[in-house]
């Protein structure tokens, strides 16, 4: 397999979308509920947390991008090759495909959860697993574009999901956030750790890259998005912690959703189940974007048509998602989760940049000597 | 890719199949009021007020009283009394009567919040006596008591009568370190429904009332207001009213357009101290006695003999929450809010608060004198 | 497989006979002889009799030539050619010309006079407006391009000629600017008229069928359109148009998803209303997918999601309805189906009373059986009203059926049924293309300069522009630093 990767000219697109798919992959249905994970440790200075996580992308992004910039036009999977070698470098791509394939997982579970305890409690979990799986296959059957055209549409039209943060104003005393940075230091970066699984998504760029156009302009744009989704993540938290009082947030699995169901207009009320339904949008890009990863990773690095790894991914996911039924064992998958996408998509990134940084001054002397 | 699209419409003609479980809305009794007794065996009686969608019907509601140990079970008893699947999707009021307040109103909004179908912009109210007589009413002019209910609790809030106490509020207050809940007291007079006070809540519990007059109060000092109307009564002394001016017993003014703004600032972290200043800017309607309104020094008089009057009352309402150690001015969150580290929990607060010294400052200005001078 | 030619028999009976064998013996095919070895061959019904007498018969009759090239030369015909194929003269007494045949030569004379026998110009039917030009294109092929060319009298307008069906052959033209029309849709344009293998096409609706992208999906990917004002708007902005001879529609393609919903009143009027009318436009066909399917969702899943204040009308309306809220839509939704497509296929004044007869006598009559809640006849009425707003008929009818599956998807799960037919609708509509370019633009791939004109429109002075999304060659409609010098 060769380092470097240039996909044809009709799988490219403008480097600006990289705006929207940053924003869209950061937001996910965590958005949901993050607030109590981090309210239990960093209490009403959560939202400082939040604020750190979002530095800290923007830190991590940076490399991932530094480090694929050295290669040209390539992604993850052509440089684990450069910098492993061949066998060790096949295990590090299919140790990436399977995070992919569990956040993929992680996203389709939660999902499925939050549908079942709010609207359909009775319906079983194959039909909507089934449902979102078909979505899936009919988007990523037709290509990356089409992928990246649902993810950028997403972003335009969930625009009116922001307005309904104005309802809890209302309710809202913001007095509550006082006094400023009362937490302990210890409090707010365990919060930050686990304000980590919520905002991932990121690490895709690693796979996305290559079908940037304007490679330069990746960066900027990037960033950007990272900057107005932390800020959503920002607003979100303040106003919860306004609009809850702290045993209320504890307590609450979906506190978005909890302030989304106070919201009326003259002809609707109760929005959340309009915003649950219209959360699929929202997951679906997310969806594909992992699975699109995971099979590219396949054809990359192991040679398997996409279409054939589409399926056989598709069913085992399908299959295995039947099994969680349970708020505690759902619960036990995210948990598991935090360590292992802190550790893959905010730690490892840092030490490949390093490791690439190192392999190409080194191949570049040595070729210098020759 | 033809096979492929083909297994597509196999799949979604497999996805029809599992239909969910419809709750088709005329096949539905939706309950819009909720009322709470406690029997004296221990048992909870339930009221539900059911809304009636048949057109031709004269009676809008039918109301159904069960017994059980739980509020869900009563649900469940009531399931087996009506002809339609009850569900409380559209549920707008809750009322406890004051027995069953006394022993605390947590197991219930546990089920509501626990609930997803529930909203979290239901009224909750404290009845005076038997809720199961409150939702009885039945008259020409109340074909629906459930919404009747609603429809007045609503209004008054909205103009700022009485406090707002919606169940996501009273949770809020109830898990919150330094604040306490109030619920309006409704009581059945006369056949009608009447907003009598509102009930001092702590952990829960119903530990004390205040009335009509003093509930105003209460708003007034949790949060700005914009609206609102108020009667206070004033002595005529400083006024130089005595005797034969005054056509009443009493002097009162009726003031509306109320525009206020509370402080609370703690100025004393050791020995609790706080300040609690109102600013209030009204409109004045009407004095009972012939005063010249047009003269700046009776203008003058009257706002101080009005805020003297409301610095008396202020006070002595502090002094009774204070009694009952429940906090619905939010002087604990002040307290939270402004030291740092300190720990606050509701039990030490609790346990601080009645000793906590309160000074009460009011400023009132009259802003206009109607139309007319 | 080489095709033999076959040459034209020097003598006149063998020729006379070869052509009698060609056409099957046909009662209308007339031989004629001219005098001094000539010989007129032509089918009676197809050729214009005055131009027969006057610039053939009359000039040639009694003079006697020895060979063909003079005989041509006499002859007062513009369109005349020489031909030494017995299947090419075979083809042209079919298409109106006559064959002059003189005895001893192994070629023939084709005069073309065809008898253009047509309708007159008429006002645009279907696609009425109130503000620009009235006039339709007819069944004519020449007229239609004569009636482009009025509109554009631009020599760089390019107009290329393909006979498509093996038996019909049938003439097809396609027009573009040349220096505005993308290289790339024009000759893939082409490469798809030239590779159709078929017997024969009628009407351009089919011809338009034939050629784009995916004939799999719901969408028509290319307009056809009976105004020619509304084609060469168009055609100055990029646009490549597809005439076909004996059909009154005009193709026009690439063709995004977005530009159904545009007429040349769009153009016409100020651009405040324009703006206005697009967006109502969008807001009236996302209204009549949805609308019905939201209602059978709320009623049958979701009744929390109801205003108190909209709940006992609702419920008032629904309480003497015997079936569930899916099948009463249903039956709705199929009653004003049935009354359109009776009104379209019956004559104008019948059609008005079918119109009275569903609306004001089924419609009443069911609400006072208690079939259906009056609220339902409002929203399945205003759903038929947004269906009706999109200008293009092609796609007004797509948005007619895809209410249904979306009804059946909110019977069995409600909002999330909804949101599940809205996803695979996005998805669907992502995947398509119109002439290889991608049939979401301007939203996606998202051209933001589009949007001025494609999506709102702006004034005239903001908008120099031509779309990208078409790549026209020459980006500018005019220079607008120019324009302002000008001034």
């Amino acid at each position: 397999m060769k380092a470097n990767y240039q996909p044809k000219p009709p799988l490219l697109v403008n480097a600006f979308m990289a705006f929207y798919i940053m924003h869209d992959l950061q937001v996910g249905v965590g958005i949901n509920g993050f607030q109590r994970y981090i309210y239990m440790y960093a209490k009403h200075d959560s939202w400082v947390s939040v604020i750190l996580v979002g530095l800290l992308v923007h830190l991590i992004v940076f490399l991932i991008l530094k480090t694929l910039q050295l290669y040209g036009s390539t992604d993850i999977f052509g440089v684990h090759d450069d910098v492993f070698g061949k066998i060790i470098g096949k295990v590090f791509n299919a140790i990436f495909i399977v995070y992919c394939l569990y956040a993929t997982l992680i996203t389709l579970i939660n999902y499925i959860e939050i549908v079942q305890s709010w609207i359909f409690p009775e319906t079983p979990i194959w039909l909507f697993s089934l449902s979102l799986f078909l979505l899936m296959i009919y988007g990523i059957t037709g290509g990356i574009r089409v992928i990246i055209g649902i993810c950028f549409f997403n972003v335009i039209i969930s625009l009116w999901v922001l307005f309904l943060l104005l309802f809890p104003l209302k309710y809202a005393d913001f007095s509550q956030l006082l006094p400023v940075l009362d937490t302990n230091p210890l409090g707010i970066i365990k919060g930050t750790y686990r304000m980590t699984s919520t905002v991932l998504g990121f690490e895709l760029f690693f796979v996305l890259y290559p079908h940037f156009k304007e490679k330069s302009k990746v960066q900027l744009y990037s960033h950007l998005g990272i900057l107005i989704s932390t800020i959503v993540y920002v607003a979100i938290m303040v106003i919860s912690i306004a609009y809850f009082s702290p045993g209320q947030l504890v307590s609450n699995i979906w506190a978005t959703l909890t302030m989304f169901r106070i919201s009326k207009i003259p002809f609707i009320e109760r929005f959340e189940y309009v915003t649950i339904a219209y959360w699929m949008i929202i997951i679906l890009p997310n969806l594909m974007f992992y699975m699109w990863s995971a099979i590219r990773g396949m054809e990359r690095s192991f040679k398997v048509v996409e279409k054939k790894s589409l399926l056989i991914f598709s069913i085992l996911l399908f299959v295995v998602s039947l099994f969680f039924k349970t708020r505690l064992e759902i619960s036990r998958l995210n948990q598991l989760f935090v360590p292992i996408g802190f550790y893959l998509a905010f730690c490892y990134p840092i030490l490949l940049f390093f490791l690439a940084f190192i392999k190409r001054k080194w191949k570049s002397n040595k070729e210098q000597a020759l | 890719m033809r096979q492929y699209k083909k297994w597509l419409l196999v799949f979604i003609i497999l996805l029809l199949t599992g239909c969910a479980k419809p709750k088709t809305l005329e096949k539905i009794g939706l309950v819009t009021t909720k009322g709470y007794d406690l029997e004296k065996d221990g048992k909870i009686k339930g009221s539900l007020v059911i809304l009636t969608v048949d057109p031709n019907a004269k009676q809008k509601t039918t109301i159904i009283t069960t017994k059980a140990l739980t509020a869900r079970g009563n649900r469940i008893h009531s399931d087996v009394m009506s002809s339609k699947k009850l569900l409380s999707g559209q549920l707008r009021v809750v009322l406890f009567s004051e027995a069953i307040a006394k022993h605390g109103i947590k197991p219930f909004t546990d089920t509501f919040v626990r609930d997803p179908s529930i909203s979290d912009l239901i009224y909750m109210g404290i009845v005076d006596g038997q809720t199961e007589d409150l939702l009885g009413i039945v008259n020409n002019q109340i074909p629906d008591v459930g919404q009747h209910i609603y429809k007045e609790i609503d209004h008054n809030v909205r103009w700022s009568l009485i406090p707002s106490s919606t169940l996501h509020e009273t949770l809020q207050g109830n898990y919150a370190v330094g604040k306490d809940p109030v619920l309006p007291i409704l009581k059945k007079t006369k056949n009608r429904v009447r907003i009598s006070g509102v009930a001092l809540l702590k952990d829960n519990k119903l530990v004390g009332k205040l009335n009509f007059y003093q509930s105003y109060y209460v708003r007034t000092l949790q949060s700005p207001l914009k609206s609102g109307a108020f009667e206070i009564p004033i002595s005529g002394e400083s006024l130089g009213l005595t005797g034969d001016h005054l056509p009443h017993k009493q002097l009162a003014v009726a003031l509306d357009t109320v525009l206020s703004n509370p402080k609370i600032e703690l100025i004393n972290k050791e020995n609790l101290e706080f300040n609690l200043n109102l600013k209030i800017n009204a409109r004045i309607q009407e004095i009972n006695a012939d005063i010249d309104l047009k003269s700046p020094k009776t203008i003058q008089l009257l706002e101080r003999e009005i805020a003297n009057q409301m610095k008396k009352d202020i006070r002595k309402i502090v002094a009774y929450c204070q009694s009952v150690q429940s906090d619905p001015f939010g002087l604990g969150e002040t307290y939270r809010s402004s030291v740092r580290h300190a720990n606050l929990n509701r039990k030490k607060w609790h346990k601080i608060y009645p000793k906590a010294k309160v000074n009460v400052n009011v400023k009132f200005t009259i802003a206009k004198t109607g139309i007319v001078e | 497989m080489e095709k033999i030619i076959r040459p034209i028999p020097p003598t006149t009976e063998e020729m006379t006979l070869a052509l009698k064998k060609g056409l099957q013996n046909s009662a209308d095919l007339m031989v004629k002889s001219a005098g001094s070895g000539m010989t007129l061959l032509y089918i009676d019904t197809l050729i214009e009799k005055l131009m027969l007498h006057q610039d053939i018969l009359g000039r040639i009759k009694d003079e006697s030539f020895s060979e063909i090239d003079a005989i041509m030369g006499e002859i007062t015909v513009s369109d005349i050619k020489k031909s030494k194929n017995l299947d090419e003269a075979i083809m042209a007494v079919l298409t109106g010309s006559v064959i002059v045949h003189l005895n001893g030569d192994s070629s023939v004379l084709l005069v073309n006079i065809p008898s253009d026998e047509k309708r007159a110009l008429s006002k645009s039917e279907n696609e009425s407006q109130v503000v620009g030009s009235q006039i339709a294109f007819n069944e004519s092929l020449s007229t239609n391009i004569q009636l482009i060319r009025r509109y554009l009298a631009d020599p760089n307008l390019c107009q290329e000629m393909f006979h498509i069906g093996t038996r019909t052959h049938t003439a097809v033209s396609m027009l573009y600017i040349k220096d505005i029309a993308s290289e790339e849709y024009v000759n893939n344009l082409r490469e798809r008229l030239t590779s159709i293998k078929i017997d024969g096409i009628i009407d351009s609706a089919v011809l338009s069928q034939l050629i784009e992208d995916s004939s799999l999906s719901l969408f028509p990917q290319m307009t056809v359109t009976e105004r020619p004002d509304l084609v060469s708007h168009w055609l100055l902005n990029g646009k490549i148009t597809v005439l076909v001879n004996g059909s009154t529609l005009a193709i026009c393609c690439p063709h995004s998803f977005i530009e159904f919903f545009h007429t040349m009143e769009d153009i016409n009027v100020r651009w405040h209303i324009a703006t206005f009318l697009r967006l109502l436009r969008m807001a009236g066909v996302f209204m009549s997918i949805f609308f019905t399917a939201v209602y059978v969702a709320v009623l049958t899943y979701h009744y929390e999601i109801v205003p108190q204040a909209l709940l006992i009308p609702l419920s008032e309306s629904r309480a003497r309805v015997p079936f569930p809220p899916l099948f009463e839509a249903f039956l709705l939704e199929f009653m004003i189906e049935f009354l359109r497509e009776a009104g379209s296929r019956m004559p104008t004044k019948v059609g008005q009373t079918i119109g009275i007869v569903g609306g004001i006598v089924i419609g009443t009559a069911a609400v006072d059986a208690g079939f259906t809640s009056n609220i339902l006849i409002i929203i399945v009425a205003l759903g038929a009203l947004g269906s009706f707003i999109t200008p293009s008929y092609t796609m007004g009818n797509v948005i007619r059926i895809l209410r249904f599956p979306l009804i059946l998807l909110a019977g069995c799960w409600g909002l999330y049924g909804i949101m599940f037919g809205f996803c695979l609708l996005l998805l669907h509509l992502l995947r398509q293309t119109t002439l290889g370019a991608p049939f979401m633009a301007p939203f996606y791939p998202p051209r933001f300069a589009d949007w001025k004109t494609n999506i709102i429109r702006l004034p005239f002075t903001y908008t120099s522009n031509r779309p990208i999304e078409l790549r026209p060659k020459d980006e500018h409609k005019y220079n607008p630093e120019k324009a302002k010098k000008q001034k």
